[in-house]
């Protein structure tokens, strides 16, 4: 069973069309990349992925299930979303960032129990910021404070990561070790991830599948080695591209 | 398209249909006055078309142009399309100054209301205009502080006008905005300011142009932008004071004229501000000639501006919705604080305690016919019960207001966010309103039950608007200042009305403890506990809540009701605090303010610590009220004002 | 600011309490027998009855604004209790009155008064509703309650005579209406109507006000200028002062010039009057109209 089947689904703003009659799937497990040039309606099919806004028409399913059946708080438990820009936390420490996590299992009145503690430190654990707990988020390094938010999704023992750009605001270094964490994770624990990127040569090197959209509609879905043939890059981005095969890396830039 | 283009012109022949009409019934064609006239000559019924309806039509052709400019330029020059001078507390710094110079120095306004007009409405403007710098001109945010400095200015010159009683009549005439006229001179003085204005703005168009791509854009192709919006601000500004001084309070046609030019097409700058103007006059000539020809036929005779007014709420309320291109959807950035407490516990214990010792002291100290002093045992039993009494209810009144206020600026995180801008204070006035106008004689039930009644339906109405738009909190404070707008518009009227009933509401605005039973402030105190526990238990909700509605939804949490829940909560605690204190105190923004500043920042901290300090607030104020014009009560909002104002622009102003 | 602490309330404190009171002058209260009943107003009506009965109140609500208005002196030691709408009640409790005088006005605080005193309130100015005679029953009532009868009685017909007499000084100016206004701003102003204290008493001297239109309380919204223009006949009874720069306008503007009483010089001006005065101030209304006419 697919983990999303997206089908006929059309989306519209007022005055305009964002999506159009899309038909796709997503497997189970990996690294999924969402791409396509600006406006091509990635993001948007995020966030119909994830729940936030309901298709105009046609449906999605998750695990088998209609989107617009999971009650909310079973869908956050069992997937979990980050937005484009993460809000200004203000005054709030990691651990209290983190611990939102838990608000999909103990609601709004329920006590934190031993095993909430307990999947907050793992999570802030796997993200390698055990030494952060106390400080404010605020004054935390981008990557890092990126890293809290994975570890907020993290804490809310979801199987399946909806990223939306989590890298576009970092410098290579914090690009290498956020989307290296989302890759040893789908890999180690059998979790699944969808991430939205703009960088090609990034997707290659951590995603297993690729979605490529272009105005609205799919132009391309399959295991990422379909992704990097000069062909299917030219049709994404309207622009010649060549792919150079070195040492066992797959690298892409435009003619 | 052709129907939308059709409007004005159909507009302003409707306008004159009507102005013509009046002016026929007054006086047949036949009979009208050759020129030149011959003042010594004409009938009485001549020189009232000449000497009044007929400068009374240019006047309003002139007024309206003028506002209309005065918001066009408002609104280029912040890139807000909210700008105009009621939003921006423009209007209400003519009013306090006005007020005030009518009162203590009526010499300066012999030979013209304007220097004094300019002034007032200079300092208000600047003041919203700085705090607006401080957010990057965040246009929510810069709304919501001029809407607050007029608050605060409206509350002072009403505290002005009670305090003189029944003879400031000018003055009530004044704030309805009339527009009748007596002779032409109001309309040459107008006309002169006009002409050099409109030139004025047709410089100012293109360097205008390149600042609406933003500070940077328009610095690198070379435009000095202080001195481009210095001289902006000052026509605007003085366009607006101009017609202040000469007719009063006229509100939101700066608003409507620039949406209306926008809607039939100008798009650039030099085509907004040369269609404003025109639409401005088309506007207040049609709402003018509405009331001339209603008066006329035998109807009642109200001020234009209250018309005005009560079109503008609406006309908000319509705007909003397709304004989302030019209202930048982001998440106004809060105030930078002092950095958190180490043990927050200790913080608020310690609060409490001061709280406490200020308790007794306030209590026990007070003033008597003869000066300050402690109260002596002898009168214990006659004294403390009444001052316990009036304390308990106001502090219980201002623990609510800055729980009100705490949970509003984290549900929209929006610094500026109050229960004043809720538009439940001016539901509840109009309810009280309602109440002392239909009952001979209505009691303290009876007026409570009316402010809530009022609140409620606000509140019901806010909430059912912005339930249609997912509860977005920068529509709802929007949605909030229109229904406040719209309920001072009707207070307007009903002061210009100058029924001594009037005064009633005018003074309960202005807030007293002195009717406060005993019940009603255990009721008050009861109250404060339960919604402080309640929000307790919401405390996650309220922690989730400022980061947005992406990250709850992704939570699972139940975004709408909590949403609705919260405000009504805050609602509920507003009115009922309303009822006491009257519908300004800036308790609800000032507690969380300095809660924040002391380092309270987790949401069940900066609910108890704002609900204490606004006990303390309110507890200090009452003590003010009680003492400093003894045996004169002075009104607890305003001195709540008063006390937490100043504080409030320091937090402000802290970067 | 200064705070007491928790432990303020210790027996010395209370000693330095004592002593405060001392210096203060803040007496515990003391209730006279015997003699003639302490009266506090709340109403100026009510207080200006109670002083043509020769009654000083010992309290009047608002006193700073009634002194300059009032047709009689208050007496000097009498204590202000603040607003009338929201009377001091400390100040009232240390009066300690026998009676409080209030009115219609002030029902809704009607409660809290009698936890003091007996109250003592009349219907005075309603709508539409003649307040002269009431004014007048007002002089006999309150005598009543002040244990007085007789002089209540005996101020009615001093009352009836005085007016009486001024009423014959004026019938030479019965031919023309009145028109009793009072200047808002240079284009608009009050009129007072039958249910105005004026005009009450303009009817009571048998000459005819010219507005019979409704008002609400005692006078007309206010009402634009050239309202003014409908009554060409009437005489222009000018109340109370003139701004500065409302004086200024007035003497250019082509219509207020161009109205008949204006043009043809019958308008009059008499001094701010209590509009919501007693008796006395209906006397002295017809006296200073009288003084007025007959310059």
């Amino acid at each position: 069973m697919p983990l999303f089947s997206v089908s006929s689904v059309t989306y519209d703003v007022p005055g305009r069309r964002l999506i159009e009659g899309l038909t796709l799937e997503i497997p189970q497990g990996g690294v999924t990349a969402l791409l396509g040039c600006n406006g091509s309606g990635k993001s948007t099919l995020l966030r119909l992925l994830a729940g936030q806004t309901r298709p105009t028409a046609g449906r999605i399913t998750y695990d088998g299930r209609d989107l617009a059946d999971w009650p909310i708080r079973a869908l956050a438990r069992d997937l979990a979303y980050l937005p484009q820009t993460t809000p200004p936390a203000e005054g709030m420490r990691l651990q209290e960032l983190v611990a939102l996590g838990r608000y999909p299992w103990r609601g709004a009145l329920g006590r934190l129990r031993p095993e909430d503690h307990a999947a907050v430190a793992r999570a802030i654990a796997r993200c390698g910021l055990s030494g952060m707990t106390d400080r404010l988020v605020d004054t935390m390094s981008g990557g890092e404070r990126q890293r809290g938010w994975i570890a907020m999704m993290l804490a809310q023992g979801a199987r399946t990561l909806l990223l939306d750009e989590p890298t576009s605001a970092l410098d290579i270094a914090h690009q290498v070790e956020v989307l290296g964490l989302v890759q040893t994770m789908c890999r180690a624990e059998g979790m699944s991830a969808v991430v939205v990127l703009h960088d090609i040569n990034m997707a290659a090197r951590y995603c297993d599948h690729v979605v490529a959209l272009t105005g609205g509609q799919l132009l391309l879905q399959g295991p990422i080695q379909t992704l990097m043939q000069p062909a299917a890059l030219s049709r994404i981005y309207g622009l010649p591209m060549q792919v150079i095969h070195n040492g066992g890396q797959t690298l892409a830039h435009p003619c | 398209m052709t129907l939308t283009r059709a409007i004005l012109p159909l507009a302003l022949v409707l306008a004159m249909a009507l102005w013509g009409f009046t002016a026929l019934r007054l006086l047949p064609w036949a009979q009208w006055p050759a020129l030149p006239w011959q003042v010594d000559a004409m009938s009485v019924p001549q020189i009232l078309l000449s000497y009044g309806a007929m400068p009374r039509g240019a006047i309003a052709l002139l007024a309206g142009a003028a506002l209309g400019l005065a918001g066009a330029l408002m609104q280029a020059v912040l890139r807000n399309p909210l700008a105009d001078p009621t939003t921006l507390g423009t209007a209400a710094g003519a009013q306090l100054a006005l007020v005030a110079a009518t009162i203590f120095t009526p010499g300066l306004l012999v030979t013209s209301h304007l220097p004094v007009a300019f002034a007032g409405s200079a300092l208000t403007t600047v003041l919203v205009i700085w705090l607006g710098a401080r957010r990057d001109f965040a246009p929510v945010t810069v709304t919501i502080a001029g809407l607050l400095v007029g608050l605060m200015a409206a509350a002072i010159a009403t505290a002005l006008t009670l305090s003189q009683g029944h003879y400031l009549l000018s003055l009530i005439m004044w704030n309805g905005g009339a527009l009748t006229q007596t002779d032409w001179r109001g309309v040459w003085r107008l006309a002169a300011c006009l002409v050099p204005a409109v030139i004025l703005a047709a410089v100012l168009a293109r360097p205008l142009m390149a600042l609406s791509l933003g500070d940077a854009q328009a610095r690198a192709l070379g435009v000095r932008l202080a001195g481009l919006r210095g001289a902006t601000l000052v026509l605007a500004v003085a366009l607006s004071a101009l017609v202040s001084a000469e007719l009063g309070l006229i509100g939101f046609v700066g608003l409507a004229a620039p949406a209306l030019a926008r809607s039939l097409g100008a798009r650039s700058p030099l085509q907004r501000l040369m269609l404003a103007p025109i639409a401005g006059a088309v506007i207040l000539s049609l709402a003018d000639g509405v009331l001339m020809a209603t008066a006329s036929l035998g109807g009642p005779s109200l001020p234009t501006g209250a018309l005005t007014g009560l079109i503008g709420g609406p006309l908000l309320l319509w705007l909003l919705p397709r304004m989302t291109a030019q209202v930048p959807g982001r998440v106004e950035q809060g105030v930078q604080t002092a950095g958190r407490a180490r043990q927050p516990g200790r913080v608020i214990g310690s609060l409490a305690l001061v709280t406490l010792a200020l308790v007794l002291g306030l209590l026990l100290l007070g003033r008597g016919p003869a000066g300050w002093g402690l109260v002596p045992s002898a009168l214990w039993a006659d004294f403390l019960p009444l001052r316990a009494t009036a304390l308990l209810a106001a502090m219980s009144a201002g623990a609510l207001l800055a729980m009100a206020g705490a949970v509003l600026q984290r549900l929209t995180a929006n610094p500026m966010a109050a229960p004043e801008v809720l538009g439940v204070t001016g539901g509840a006035a109009l309810g009280y309103a309602a109440v002392v106008f239909l009952l001979a004689a209505p009691g303290i039930m009876a007026l409570a039950l009316g402010a809530a009644t009022g609140g409620a339906l606000a509140l019901t109405g806010l909430a059912a608007y912005a339930l249609r738009h997912d509860m977005a909190p920068a529509r709802l404070l929007l949605a909030g200042l229109a229904i406040g707008a719209l309920a001072s518009a009707v207070l307007a009227a009903i002061m210009a009305s100058d029924d001594r009933r009037a005064w009633v509401v005018l003074g309960w605005m202005s807030g007293t403890t002195a009717q406060v039973t005993p019940a009603t402030a255990l009721a008050l105190a009861g109250l404060a506990l339960g919604i402080l526990t309640l929000l307790l238990l919401a405390a996650r909700w309220l922690e989730i809540m400022p980061l947005g509605s992406a990250v709850g939804q992704a939570l699972g949490l139940p975004l709408i009701w909590a949403r609705l829940a919260l405000v009504l909560l805050a609602g509920l605690a507003t009115g009922a605090a309303t009822l006491l204190v009257g519908p300004v105190s800036f308790v609800g923004l000032m507690a969380p303010h300095l809660a924040r500043s002391l380092g309270l920042m987790r949401p069940h901290h900066a609910l108890c610590g704002s609900a204490v300090i606004g006990a303390a607030l309110m507890g200090l104020a009452t003590f003010g009220t009680r003492t400093l014009s003894y045996p004169y009560d002075l009104p607890l909002g305003l001195m709540a004002t008063l006390i937490g104002a100043p504080w409030l622009f320091i937090l402000l102003l802290r970067k | 600011m200064v705070t007491a602490g928790p432990q303020g309330l210790t027996r010395r404190a209370c000693l330095v309490a004592a002593a405060m009171a001392v210096v203060t002058g803040w007496a515990p209260r003391v209730r006279a027998q015997g003699v003639a009943p302490r009266v506090a107003a709340i109403d100026w009506a009510m207080a200006e009855t109670a002083l043509a009965l020769d009654h000083a109140p010992a309290a009047i609500a608002e006193l700073l604004r009634f002194r300059p208005l009032a047709p009689l002196p208050p007496a000097p030691a009498t204590v202000d209790l603040g607003l009338r709408g929201a009377p001091n009640i400390e100040a009232l409790s240390l009066v300690a009155p026998d009676v409080i005088l209030s009115s219609n006005y002030y029902a809704f605080i009607e409660d809290r008064l009698a936890t003091l005193a007996p109250v003592f309130s009349r219907t005075i100015y309603v709508p539409r509703e003649a307040p002269f005679p009431r004014v007048m029953t007002l002089l006999a009532e309150l005598a009543e309650v002040l244990g007085r009868p007789a002089d209540g009685l005996r101020a009615q017909e001093a009352a009836h005579v005085r007016l009486d007499g001024l009423a014959r000084r004026l019938s030479g100016h019965a031919d023309r209406p009145f028109l009793l206004i009072e200047i808002g701003d240079a284009r608009h102003v009050r009129i007072f109507g039958d249910d105005s204290l004026f005009g009450g008493t303009l009817t009571a001297m048998g000459l005819r006000n010219a507005w019979s239109e409704g008002t609400r309380f005692a006078f007309a919204a206010p009402v634009p200028l050239e309202r003014l223009a409908a009554f060409p006949d009437a005489r222009l009874i000018l109340l109370g002062e003139v701004p500065p720069h409302v004086t200024r306008a007035l003497r250019d503007a082509a219509l207020w010039n161009a109205l008949p009483p204006v043009r043809h010089g019958r308008l009059h001006r008499l001094p701010a009057l209590n509009g919501f005065g007693g008796m006395p101030t209906a006397l002295r209304f017809a006296d200073a109209l009288t003084g007025a006419l007959a310059t």
